[in-house]
């Protein structure tokens, strides 16, 4: 089973994605900010991390620039999920596996995990 | 009916004078410089806004495409339909919420917002409010202490004073994460005070900015406008309910204070609250 770290502040957000992704054969962790996905990282290794832009304490450029700073989890792919545009997005933020663009169906966040996930990703 | 759609049905109009105080009521002579900087700030309190309503969308359109695939199944499940369909509309009562407090916005700053006080109970009130942050708070790991009595019961608009809650509480509980959140509600003949405090309360000094801005000041940052719109909504209530508000801090402690008068003037209670509450409130 892979385990997948979601990072959102949004409870009703986090809700519907581990009950999705849970429903999809995915082992879920939740954290609600980038401090406690950095918590989460050092104990845990997640396949992927689907996070939230806009956050407190530490935001979602926070957390890929310190996950990319280290080298326990600069390989972990990163999906970004906003309510922003991928530009606006793209000033702040380093680099990122993919982006979804809130809101969004279920089938394109399945699609992007699958892609993202697949032993021939990049 | 909501009360709070009642009132977003008085929002601005658009063109109405100046960004003024709201508490003013009138528009005030503008500088070019005020007229410039009012309309920066009401472009980026427009992006906020757009995130703001497309962010929560997220879940009704997943819980929707979800009831869709349990609909589609060979026996569906009613009883998980049910459960769905009340789920669906917990997050809709959330949808309005948000869209309220925007409308709000432009209801005050035109000063189209009127308070409609009625005499409640101050502690079902902000029983009510805290109900819906309680999922917040379980996900952040923020652990809410409250210490109020089961009866304060005070004249004032108690929409109001739940959805300023709201707009606080959605502050203060995700700056709450890995911490303790203490609300206290106490109160003499004169005043009820209530207290939001905790070792890990760090936007203090973030609130009380957003609290007390004009509106062209407390839209200017378009890399935060997300919490700035109920805070700056909340700040305007306390405003118009003649309340004040208090920081005070320790090393390890940090507290809010908000301070109202219990019964400011019998002439303005009109109505009952129990008819008056906000959805999900």
């Amino acid at each position: 089973m892979q385990t997948l770290l979601v990072v959102e502040d949004e409870w009703a957000i986090a809700d519907w994605l581990e009950v999705l992704l849970s429903e999809h054969a995915y082992h879920v962790l939740l954290a609600s900010n980038g401090r406690q996905a950095l918590d989460i990282l050092h104990r845990e290794k997640p396949d992927l991390v689907l996070t939230d832009f806009m956050m407190p304490f530490v935001d979602g450029a926070g957390l890929i620039s310190a996950m990319a700073d280290n080298p326990k989890t600069n390989g972990i792919p990163v999906v970004v999920m906003t309510s922003l545009a991928e530009n606006a997005v793209q000033q702040h933020i380093r680099s990122y596996r993919a982006f979804l663009r809130k809101p969004f169906h279920e089938s394109e966040l399945l699609q992007i995990l699958k892609d993202v996930l697949s032993p021939s990703a990049p | 009916m909501d009360d709070r759609l009642d009132r977003a049905g008085e929002a601005a109009d658009p063109g109405a004078g100046c960004v003024a105080p709201a508490e003013s009521g009138e528009p005030s002579p503008c500088s070019p410089a005020d007229l410039a900087a009012g309309i920066a700030a009401r472009d980026i309190f427009l992006a906020g806004a757009a995130h703001d309503l497309r962010n929560p969308m997220t879940p009704i359109l997943g819980q929707v495409e979800r009831l869709g695939r349990m609909l589609d199944a060979r026996e569906p499940d009613r009883d998980r339909m049910r459960h769905g369909m009340q789920r669906l509309e917990s997050l809709v009562q959330l949808y309005i919420m948000r869209a309220t407090t925007l409308l709000d916005v432009a209801s005050l700053i035109s000063g189209r917002f009127h308070l409609r006080s009625a005499r409640c109970n101050v502690a079902d009130v902000i029983h009510g409010a805290l109900e819906m942050h309680h999922r917040m708070a379980h996900l952040a790991r923020a652990r809410i202490r409250v210490d109020a009595p089961d009866v304060l019961t005070a004249t004032i608009d108690p929409v109001a004073l739940a959805q300023l809650l709201n707009n606080l509480l959605l502050d203060v509980v995700a700056f709450s994460a890995d911490s303790e959140l203490r609300i206290a509600l106490n109160g003499d003949d004169d005043y009820f005070r209530l207290v939001l405090g905790g070792g890990c309360v760090v936007v203090p000094d973030d609130i009380m900015i957003r609290l007390q801005q004009r509106f062209e000041h407390a839209f200017s940052d378009p890399a935060r406008t997300s919490f700035d719109a109920g805070l700056w909504v909340a700040g305007q209530l306390i405003g118009m309910m003649s309340g004040t508000v208090s920081i005070g801090r320790t090393a390890s402690d940090a507290k809010l204070a908000v301070r109202f008068p219990r019964f400011p003037s019998k002439a303005a209670e009109v109505g009952s609250p129990s008819h008056r509450h906000p959805v999900g409130a």
